[in-house]
This record gives C-alpha cells, sequence and structure tokens, in this order.
C-alpha cells in the first residue's frame, strides 16, 4: 500500500513498489500520492514514456503524467488545495471497487491534493489496461483507477481511509485486505 | 447540425428498456445513466455530506433539556490519551441516548493544521467540508460515528483572527480589546455555537458535547483557554459542565508503587486555575490499588469514586468499556440528571466490537506493507492504519503492518523479496 504525501524524498521507492506490486499481481493500493505513482510508473514500464514524472518532482519531465492542477495557488500554502468532500460518479457498469463501494453510482470521499493525473495522456493510459473508473462531475479529473487483470490494483485521488469506521471499513480498504486474504472480491 | 444524424435512433433505443441487448443500446444506457447521476449530484451536493454516518441509531426521545458539556483537560504530560478518554465518554454519553458532538481546542497559534508536518503533530485529518485538522477529529468521528466541520476544531489562530476581525470592522466600539473578555468572550461564544451544530446526519441539534483542551494545563498558549472554560461553567449553569482531568500514575521502584505525586501537582494547578475536575482519569499500566485512588482523592478533592482507572487495555475499543464498569455511565446520569435506559445498544454493539477485536490476536495473519515517508512517527498514518485496522476486522484476520521508508526501497524491489521469499 503507497499512502498520501508531499514531497520528492522516497518517490522512487514509491514507483518501484508501484512497479513490484503491478508485475507480480501483488495486491495494490495507492492513495493520492499512491494514485499518481502508479500512473507515473505505467507510463514509464507500459507505455513506454521514458522519464514520465509528476511535475512535482520534475518542472520539466521528459513526460508530465501528473500536473498541478490550474485552479491551485501557487504563493499561499494554507488551505488552498482541492479540499473536503467532492463526488465521484462511477464510469463503468462494473468494477471491483464499485462492487465494494455495493454497486453504488456514485461515491462521495475526501479530497487534499494539488496535482492530479495530466488529463492529456489519460486516453493512452486507458488503451493500455489501466482504466480511471471514476472522475470527477466534470468527467476529466482521475479519480478512482483500477488495472484490468490483476487481482487487486487500485488507486483513489481521494483519501477514503478519512471515513473508516470500527464497523464500516473504508471500502478500497477492504478489498485491499480481502485480496491480500486470498478471497473473491 | 442539431439533432445530431442518428439520435433518433438512440432515443428508440433508450425507450425499449433493459431487454435490448444491441451493444449500441447497452452503451447508450450506461452514458445515460451516468449523466443522471452527475446531474443529480449537481442538485444536491450538500446533501452527501455525512455521507457514511449511521443514522439509524438514535430515537426521537429527548434524554437531557439542556446542552451538556463534558471538558477534559489533561496534566503531567502530554500523549496521555486524553483524545481517547475525550471520545470514550463520548459513546457512553450516546449509550446513554443522547445524541453527542465533539470540540478539540488546539491553543497553538496556526489557523489550522493543514501546514503543519505531519513528523511533527502526526497527520492531518481531513472533514467533509474540507476542513484540515488535528488528528484527534478523527477519533471523534471515528468513535462517535459523527461527521463534523472545521469549527469543530479551535485554535488560538482562528479565535484571534476573529477578534482582530471584529475589532477592524469596528464591532467592539471604540473598547480596548483584551484577553479578557474579548478572546475570553469569544472562545465561549464560539464553544456554544458549534455544540448546537447537529454532527450526527438526522440534522437535530446534540444533547452533549465533549470539549478536548490539547495541551497540558499550565501551559502559557492554553491559559486564555482555561480562563474561558472556567467562566463557561457559570454561563451555561454548573450543572451542565462536568469537568475530567486526565493525568499520569507512573509507577516506580522494584515493588511497582503507584506515585500520585504528579497528578497532586496537576490537580493542584488546576484548582489554582479555578476548575475543579468532577473526575480524575488516571493513565498507568495496571489497574489502580484502593490505596492510590483513596490517597488521590484525599489530596485532590474529589470523591473516591470518581478517582477512576484507565490502566493499560488490549484494545483502544476497551477502553469505554473500562471506564463503564468504574461507574462513569451513571456517575454523569447523576450530575446531568439523565435516565440510563436499561437497553443499551450502542454500548452491547461496542463491547461486541471489543471482544472480537481481541480474538483476532490469534486469528492468521495478513502482512500490508506500506511504503511511505513518515514510517517512524505512526501518528502520521493514524487513519490509515485505522482503515486498515477496520478491514482487518471484517475479514477476520491479524493485521501486521511492514512499514517501508520508501527512500531505502532497492532498485528491483528485492526488499520484498528478502522479507517474504517470494
Amino acid at each position: 500500500m503507497v499512502p498520501g504525501g508531499f514531497g520528492i524524498m522516497g518517490i522512487e521507492g514509491k514507483i518501484k513498489a508501484a512497479e513490484y506490486a503491478r508485475e507480480n499481481k501483488i495486491p495494490y493500493l495507492g492513495v493520492c500520492l499512491g494514485l499518481q505513482v502508479a500512473t507515473i510508473e505505467f507510463c514509464r514500464n507500459v507505455l513506454g514514456m521514458e522519464g514520465a514524472n509528476s511535475t512535482e518532482f520534475d518542472e520539466e519531465p521528459a513526460h508530465a503524467a501528473v500536473v498541478f492542477m490550474p485552479e491551485i495557488s501557487k504563493t499561499h500554502m494554507g488551505g488552498t488545495m482541492r479540499l473536503g468532500t467532492k463526488p465521484t460518479p462511477f464510469l463503468v457498469d462494473d468494477c471491483k471497487i464499485r462492487r465494494l463501494y455495493g454497486g453504488e453510482g456514485h461515491v462521495d470521499e475526501r479530497h487534499r491534493h494539488r496535482y492530479e493525473v495530466n488529463p492529456e495522456l489519460i486516453g493512452d493510459i486507458e488503451e493500455a489496461g489501466l482504466v480511471y473508473v471514476g472522475k470527477d462531475e466534470t468527467g476529466e479529473r482521475c479519480e478512482i483507477m483500477e488495472l484490468d487483470g490483476h487481482p487487486y490494483y487500485v488507486g483513489t485521488q481521494y483519501h477514503p481511509e478519512f471515513k473508516s469506521r470500527p464497523d464500516r471499513p473504508s471500502p478500497p480498504f477492504l478489498g485491499l485486505l480481502m485480496a491480500a486474504s486470498g478471497m473473491e472480491i | 447540425m442539431f439533432p445530431p444524424k442518428g439520435l433518433d435512433k438512440v432515443s428508440t433505443y433508450l425507450s425499449q428498456g433493459p431487454g435490448n441487448k444491441d451493444p449500441v443500446a447497452v452503451y447508450a444506457r450506461h452514458v445515460l445513466a451516468v449523466i443522471l447521476t452527475i446531474l443529480e449530484i449537481k442538485e444536491g451536493r450538500n446533501r452527501n455530506l455525512c455521507a457514511n454516518v449511521d443514522r439509524g441509531w438514535a430515537s426521537d426521545s429527548d434524554p437531557v433539556d439542556e446542552m451538556k458539556y463534558v471538558v477534559v483537560t489533561g496534566g503531567v504530560l502530554s500523549g496521555l490519551g486524553k483524545g481517547v478518554t475525550a471520545s470514550s465518554i463520548g459513546v457512553l454519553l450516546k449509550s446513554a441516548g443522547l445524541r453527542v458532538t465533539a470540540v478539540k481546542i488546539d491553543p497553538y497559534l496556526n489557523e489550522d493544521a493543514g501546514t503543519m508536518s505531519p513528523f511533527e503533530h502526526g497527520e492531518v485529518f481531513v472533514l467533509d467540508d474540507g476542513g484540515e485538522v488535528d488528528l484527534d477529529l478523527g477519533n471523534y468521528e471515528r468513535f462517535l460515528d459523527v461527521c463534523l466541520t472545521r469549527d469543530n476544531n479551535i485554535t488560538t489562530g482562528k479565535v484571534y483572527n476573529k477578534v482582530i476581525q471584529k475589532e477592524r470592522r469596528g464591532d467592539y466600539l471604540g473598547k480596548t480589546v483584551q484577553v479578557i473578555p474579548h478572546i475570553t468572550n469569544e472562545i465561549q461564544d464560539w464553544i456554544e455555537r458549534v455544540a448546537h451544530t447537529p454532527s450526527d446526519g438526522n440534522g437535530k441539534e446534540p444533547d452533549a458535547c465533549v470539549i478536548e483542551l490539547g495541551g497540558t494545563v499550565g501551559d502559557i498558549e492554553s491559559a486564555p483557554f482555561v480562563e474561558a472554560l472556567r467562566q463557561f461553567q457559570f454561563r451555561v449553569g454548573q450543572e451542565n459542565v462536568c469537568f475530567v482531568h486526565v493525568s499520569l500514575i507512573p509507577v516506580m521502584g522494584p515493588v511497582g508503587e503507584q506515585k500520585t505525586k504528579p497528578t497532586q501537582h496537576t490537580v493542584k494547578e488546576l484548582r489554582g486555575l479555578g476548575i475543579n475536575p468532577h473526575m480524575l482519569v488516571c493513565r498507568s499500566k495496571s489497574p489502580l490499588i484502593d490505596e492510590t485512588r483513596n490517597k488521590i482523592s484525599a489530596f485532590c478533592h474529589v470523591p473516591p469514586e470518581a478517582v477512576v482507572s484507565a490502566h493499560d487495555v488490549s484494545n483502544i475499543y476497551q477502553v469505554p468499556i473500562m471506564l463503564e464498569s468504574q461507574g462513569v455511565t451513571s456517575m454523569l446520569a447523576d450530575r446531568f440528571g439523565f435516565e440510563i435506559p436499561a437497553k443499551r445498544k450502542v454500548l452491547d454493539d461496542w463491547k461486541e466490537l471489543a471482544d472480537h477485536v481481541d480474538t483476532l490476536d490469534d486469528a492468521e495473519e495478513v502482512h500490508i506493507a506500506v511504503a511511505g515517508k513518515y514510517t517512524d512517527l505512526a501518528d502520521s498514518y493514524l487513519s490509515v492504519i485505522k482503515a486498515l485496522q477496520h478491514a482487518s476486522f471484517k475479514v477476520n484476520r491479524k493485521l501486521v503492518i511492514d512499514w517501508i521508508e520508501s527512500s531505502a526501497l532497492d532498485g528491483d524491489g528485492s526488499w520484498w523479496i528478502r522479507h517474504h521469499g517470494d
């Protein structure tokens, strides 16, 4: 599992972790930055985009897989991220993560981020099998990713952990634990 | 050109309903479903707040006629588990049928926790309204099953900001603006306002509010808050306030004597500031012995039964049960004048959960490797850990988290192979 975070320290290690989980079919859950590193890894190693990176870590990467969201302030740090509960409609009829959410048409989860998957690359990435099954209500911002043909390779741009309850675990986390315990989702 | 060519065909498909299995028809229905979902979201965004809260627990009865406040302060040192104590008291009130909300006071000058390093302060918790707050708010949301707002986290920065804005607007009519009464009044107004804000998803005003004062009593930064809380008991009526002080009982020497002096000192300090605690919660390794309890009672001006032992337990869900078994709920009922119902489903469910978690110690393990940056301080990933734990309860496995400092990951992912063989 790769949780959220900021800054460049340890980023290559996280990308390696995503690569290892993808190639060896080990259950993977990436939250926020965890979704972004999985996307960067996929661009580099599946789509062959050498030097793909986030503009958070490399101002002018060969391929910008993850980019700064246009509406965010570059001068003020306090309270200027994309924050709080936003709805995410599912764009596919059936996928593991939607099943985990009980088949709901959309989910309401909490956000905290400044960067997003580069909208210009979504088409290429999805064609190669990493599908953004949930996007925000404009249909452009990637929120949930799921990899075809993998036991559980899921990322969420939002932070599902904030709404977990002792008796009602957060669905993406439940999926990870189910997959890690060898259960069918 | 509008309508585009072929649109009539799509509408024919849609009118035929799910019976038509033609791929174009299936796709058209899917697109329509997504569009409808998006329209629904756009019309009623705010209704989706508190979406995860269980609304089914409470009856419509009104157990109390006035708002009840439990104020939790701490002494000796920080990190005693004030947050867990306060949340657990909230659970007990809820189990007696009260709607409970919570306020966390952080005396630091930051406006909110958003710019604070997780290294230093633990995770930044995010609320439905986008508030970036102290991680204790997460404890409250998880324990009480509520959804809170940014206003439920009061900081010195927020209070001063508000008072200075008022001063600039001229609201104080030429008066000299001072800590007492302007800051202290603002704090009290704030607490009262937030306490009355519905938080359990049913849209009803809470019956009780648990207020946790961060830091330890005697800190310079918390002084205005302690003073505000002292005045607050007279504003809302003493019968509506219960002061709970959390302290530490260290154990010394080869015989393991429980030492009471730090507790005596911190209570003395608190009383010197004008607050007489009604209950003392004593953190210790093992249960308080009667001698310790009586000594604390004698020196701290509380009856022996109000000296509550908060010793180490097998898991945090046992804490409300431990407090219940020492009569905390009935003490609160006596003070606040409410009846404890014979059947308390919230408490029964809680016991079941606590015992279930205990049984997982012997269950099959599930290993989750977490590759992160702040792996030295588990508080940096508190909600992630909690979410993993909650999920492990559901799949009946013993959760083992393998922390990986991501900067230490080898180039070929061999960390995993070294540790797991495959």
